[in-house]
């Protein structure tokens, strides 16, 4: 059932994509063959390319193309768009991916004390913080760390994956990738975790009022081992479907991020594609992209199974 | 359902108030444009130019006072077309139920995964930089929220006395739909607004940074990135349009808290 929703979503994001794309004015043929050519050269390019086609005809083509793993040349790079888009992917993944996990284990961390200690400062200072920090545009909140942790205290590298003065191997690389990794990780997380902080603190302190929480404690568990127990995966549910949701949120970080730090990944590419108006490179990318939301659009549902063991796959309801 | 909370509603008020001077008194407050200033480049906040100028002189005040009215107004004008579609859909979806109700839900589910910043960026590079298509496109993937919250209000709504009573009287669907049911889901969907309000204003300010918004409208995004060369030499280019960004989307933020906590729906 969502299985089958994922074809039919990466369609009709592919489907608007490419009619959004062509129907558009400004062409590619500049990125094509320069700026100055003659104009036999330049119908030549356009037939050579397919672009004098129908425009329902081009979408055939592509889309034929596209279920056989086949995206087309990028315009730009003068390669297979695959080939230029598959060394971009991980960058990403790196980012997006470990910026879930931390922002949601922290905030989940970060919401628990603020409920456990409530009527001390944490009560109201996290949630304002976390309402601060919420508000920080990305990439203001990127160029303040670099500021900060680059340019004041020149601890970290300001920008890139990695850095080109050395060819680095093995775990010297991978260290060193990790630390031009922290702030571009460190402003992503930033940026998702008031949202979780703020959830799981409403959530909560809504669970802590029902009964069996009372239930719970008057059978003498601890407040600690009471909220971790029986509040805490009772409060995560509606979480887990909130953050589901959210997943666009990141590749809009991730976009903005990757801008901000020069890091090599697919937002920056994708931005780079824009310019050049290199058509099989964006659809490309939007693919990818839309495909990485979906992934892990399926995998908060499964999450979700897990917590409430009462719902399985195929009756997803309300 | 939360108490008020005059703390944060008031906190957020000040926070907003230079956003909403900007929008008030903008005409007044910087009567040139942004962008036909020039004076001397690069001088430091003064009496003169209350947050200096960038480099090529351009006077920040007036930039960040039209940038904050861009902001706000962009936002109120994608809230507004998001939430006729979310609430015109939700009602509907609500009333009828059935196959139309699942239609628009299941249109709902595969709006909401789209990367709606996506779309902006692929319409503002291939449809034009534009603020009317930024806007247009931002309201047209914005809905999906509001149509959820409306959508489950409904439903609960749709069983009450009131409305058994104004079907019972003959009233029609629509009748319903707009006197009855409009009116009663007004407040939770005000409720949420500065919400979507600030989803508007960040999704502008990005587009803006990555340069592909209205070249002719000035951005706070815009001034962003147009002050990440002078880190060092202009700090108040970078400071200033932020910190003012920041205050806004944290006030809408807060006014929204302090009226009802609302925290769970962010």
């Amino acid at each position: 059932m969502r299985l089958a929703q994922i074809p039919i979503t990466l369609g009709i994001i592919l489907g608007v994509s490419f009619f959004l794309i062509h129907a558009a004015p400004g062409d590619p043929v500049a990125a094509l063959a320069g700026d100055f050519v003659t104009r036999e050269y330049r119908d030549l390019i356009i037939h050579h390319y397919g672009l004098d086609q129908p425009l329902v005809y081009q979408a055939l083509k592509y889309f034929a193309n596209v279920t056989t793993g086949d995206f087309g040349a990028s315009y730009y790079f003068k390669a297979p768009v695959f080939t230029v888009i598959s060394s971009r992917i991980i960058p990403t993944l790196l980012l997006i991916l470990p910026a879930v996990v931390l922002s949601t284990g922290i905030g989940i961390g970060l919401g628990f004390f603020t409920v456990r200690y409530k009527g001390t400062l944490l009560r109201i200072g996290i949630p304002f913080t976390a309402t601060i920090i919420y508000a920080l545009p990305t990439f203001w909140l990127g160029y303040l760390l670099i500021l900060c942790f680059s340019i004041k205290l020149n601890l970290l590298p300001i920008q890139g994956m990695s850095n080109p003065r050395y060819t680095l191997v093995g775990w010297e690389y991978m260290l060193d990738v990790l630390k031009h990794l922290t702030l571009p990780l460190m402003t992503m997380v930033l940026t998702q975790l008031a949202q979780v902080i703020l959830l799981i603190r409403t959530r909560l302190s809504e669970e802590i009022q029902r009964p069996y929480f009372k239930t719970a404690l008057s059978k003498g568990l601890k407040q600690n081992t009471a909220i971790l127990r029986h509040a805490l995966p009772n409060a995560l549910m509606p979480v887990v479907t909130v953050l589901g949701t959210r997943f666009g949120f990141l590749i809009t970080g991730s976009i903005l991020t990757e801008t901000v730090f020069a890091w090599p990944g697919l937002g920056r590419l994708m931005i780079v594609a824009i310019e050049v108006r290199d058509y099989p490179l964006v659809l490309g990318i939007l693919f990818i992209l839309s495909i990485i939301i979906l992934l892990l659009n399926l995998l908060t549902d499964l999450v979700y199974t897990l917590l409430d063991p009462r719902i399985h796959f195929g009756q997803y309801g309300e | 359902m939360g108490s008020r909370n005059w703390v944060w509603h008031g906190v957020g008020m000040v926070l907003l108030l230079p956003a909403l001077i900007s929008v008030l008194l903008g005409w007044w407050l910087a009567p040139t444009s942004f962008f036909i200033e020039s004076q001397e480049a690069f001088q430091s906040p003064n009496l003169q130019f209350l947050m200096g100028t960038d480099d090529l002189g351009r006077d920040l005040f007036s930039g960040v006072v039209q940038g904050l009215r861009t902001s706000l107004l962009v936002s109120m004008g994608v809230t507004s077309i998001s939430y006729s579609i979310g609430i015109v859909l939700g009602i509907t979806s609500g009333l009828l139920g059935g196959n139309s109700d699942q239609l628009f839900l299941k249109l709902s589910e595969i709006v909401m995964v789209l990367p709606r910043f996506l779309i902006v960026i692929l319409s503002a590079a291939f449809l034009g930089q534009g603020i009317g298509i930024l806007v247009v496109t931002l309201g047209l993937f914005s809905w999906t929220s509001i149509y959820r919250i409306i959508r489950s209000e409904i439903l609960s709504l749709r069983t009450r006395e009131y409305i058994l009573a104004a079907r019972a009287l003959g009233s029609g669907v629509g009748r319903i739909g707009a006197r009855h049911l409009f009116p009663a889901i007004l407040p939770t969907a005000t409720a949420v607004m500065p919400l979507s309000m600030c989803h508007a204003i960040m999704a502008e300010a990005g587009v803006s940074f990555l340069g592909l918004g209205d070249p002719e409208t000035v951005s706070i995004g815009y001034l962003i990135s147009n002050s990440n060369q002078f880190l060092f030499s202009g700090w108040w280019l970078f400071t200033f349009p932020g910190l003012l960004l920041t205050m806004t989307v944290a006030g809408l933020t807060l006014v929204m808290f302090g009226e009802n906590d609302q925290s769970g729906s962010m």
